[in-house]
């Protein structure tokens, strides 16, 4: 479990956050800007995803929990891979609101645990050139964009170019975030 | 079962297979080409992986044997997204003697005949460590275009070694843009 | 993802719209319209039926769910095949009040437009049995055209039934015209 602040905390996820779950992973607004595609969740989908999650070796996922714990999103490290030293890392979150003020606490938590506590060298960011508020933000927050699979997934009846974002340990510098704008 | 030339084809891969395998796929200098990185594999995890790919819905592979019917190489689509219309090629070849005659060349062309033609795939993406300039040179001759540079995303020999990602579309390839929306 | 059509929803089947679809897939009115024979559903057969298509990769199934998230019908794509490129449709309305409005029409589009603009499909097809003259005339409305008829293919009620075999390709596809 990570406290980031008053606001939220990164817990495992557990049953009681299917129904949550189950809302936002179905909501086409929120849905198209992933890079994964999905036919839609049921909510035994979502209860089966949690206890999948209690096994998974090479994921480290958690729920992004309000200051009632409730869901909000999830978040993680992806394809953790000890050998090469990296992972992706994907940030998805339900709550309109929260989407705006936490984004970067958030990330910077997640970024932190890769590198303090999994000692990882790395990490990717994959994301749709169509969700262009994460791109921004993910340069903003120090990945550099290392490729562009063009067309590469096809979404709302045309195909989108993927970017693939990387950030290496030696860049990271958490200091350097505190002083700008959340 | 393909014919490449009269002395090679492809075909899929047996159990009988893995001996063969087991010998190139463990030999330092074909693996240090490979953008797998692997522990060495012993005979049961190469039975086991043949296995897989016998089930798996998101890769072909094809054993590459010779007029004697022995395994010399492997190759095959790999992470292969219909919806998309994406897959990566991959290939080895094991033995050096069948090396820098066409034969990769020819083998690749097969492939990406097979992914155009009968899988109806619109775009095939290949993953090379900088490091291989052989198989750099060749994609670019058949027509692969570059997509970017995976920074460090391997370790090999006490270095850090960059993945060189490239791409061919069918549009490019000859055979004509599969319908698109727009179109 | 759910997908709103006008005050419905398409969403994934829940073990809970099981007594909804145990009543009207049993329904002989409803029954003797659909293409695929059935002797019968119990309830348990609707159980198995939601969790098979939970786990389906060849099908995506949505029930409709009125604005309560009750279960009114369902509609699907069926037998996806992403290498040619085709898929069947299918729409099922079990409510009374939802059948002979703009019910299906809307549904349908829906799941006409999921096809070409999320899974990128090329071609949807339709069998429509001869006996069934308000879906025969409702399919062409659309835009699908008939392709072939298989003769005294189906036997429904003691007779030999005609399959009507519509395709409707992406190129041809006008929802604004609908």
């Amino acid at each position: 479990m990570l406290k980031i602040n008053e606001q939220i905390t990164l817990r495992s996820p557990q049953a009681k956050d299917t129904e949550a779950m189950y809302q936002y992973r179905n909501d086409p607004d929120i849905v198209t800007a992933l890079e994964g595609f999905s036919k839609g969740f049921s909510r035994k989908d979502m209860l089966e995803w949690v206890e999948k999650q209690q096994n998974r070796k090479n994921d480290r996922i958690w729920v992004i929990a309000d200051a009632d714990d409730q869901c909000v999103g999830h978040c993680g490290l992806y394809k953790i891979d000890s050998e090469t030293g990296m992972a992706d890392i994907a940030v998805c979150i339900g709550n309109a609101a929260f989407r705006k003020g936490q984004s970067r606490a958030i990330m910077k938590a997640v970024v932190n645990y890769a590198f303090e506590e999994l000692n990882l060298r790395k990490i990717t960011a994959e994301i749709l050139d169509t969700n262009k508020i994460s791109i921004n933000f993910t340069k903003k927050f120090g990945f550099k964009e290392e490729c562009v699979l063009r067309e590469q997934e096809y979404r709302n009846g045309v195909y989108v170019d993927m970017h693939i974002f990387g950030l290496f340990r030696c860049d990271w510098n958490p200091d350097a975030l505190r002083c700008l704008p959340v | 079962m393909l014919k490449i030339t009269e002395q090679i084809y492809l075909r899929r891969p047996e159990p009988s297979d893995s001996e063969a395998m087991h010998q190139y796929r463990n030999d330092p200098e074909i693996a240090a080409a490979l953008t797998q990185f692997s522990k060495g594999y012993s005979r049961n995890d190469l039975a086991e992986w043949v296995e897989r790919q016998r089930k798996s819905s998101t890769d072909i592979v094809w054993a590459i044997v010779d007029a004697n019917d022995n395994c010399i190489g492997h190759c095959g689509l790999s992470e292969i997204n219909s919806r998309n219309g994406v897959a990566i090629v991959d290939i080895c070849i094991g033995q050096s003697a069948f090396s820098g005659k066409g034969l990769g060349e020819a083998i690749i062309g097969s492939v990406l005949d097979y992914a155009f033609q009968q899988m109806n795939l619109r775009k095939v993406r290949a993953k090379v460590l900088s490091s291989n300039a052989i198989a750099l040179g060749l994609l670019r001759k058949i027509g692969f275009e570059s997509e970017g540079i995976l920074r460090e995303a391997k370790y090999r020999n006490g270095q850090y070694l960059d993945f060189h990602m490239l791409a061919l579309f069918r549009r490019n390839w000859g055979q004509g843009e599969k319908p698109c929306p727009q179109n | 993802m759910a997908i709103s059509v006008g005050d419905l929803l398409l969403r994934r089947p829940e073990p809970k719209d099981v007594e909804a679809m145990y009543r009207y897939r049993n329904d002989p009115e409803i029954v003797a319209a659909l293409g695929a024979f059935s002797k019968g559903y119990s309830r348990s057969d609707m159980m198995e039926w939601v969790e098979r298509q939970r786990k389906s990769t060849d099908d995506i199934v949505w029930v409709i769910a009125d604005a309560q998230d009750n279960c009114i019908g369902h509609c699907g794509l069926y037998q996806i095949n992403s290498i040619t490129g085709v898929a069947e449709t299918a729409i099922c309305i079990g409510a009374p009040s939802f059948r002979g409005g703009q019910t299906g029409r809307e549904v349908i589009k829906a799941v006409i437009n999921y096809a070409f603009e999320q899974l990128n499909l090329r071609k949807i097809r339709g069998d429509v049995l001869s006996s069934n003259k308000i879906s025969l005339s409702f399919t062409r409305k659309i835009g699908f055209k008939e392709e072939c008829v298989l003769h005294e293919q189906e036997y429904r009620n003691g007779q030999y039934v005609d399959v009507h075999v519509f395709g409707l390709f992406r190129r041809d596809w006008n929802p604004e015209l609908l």
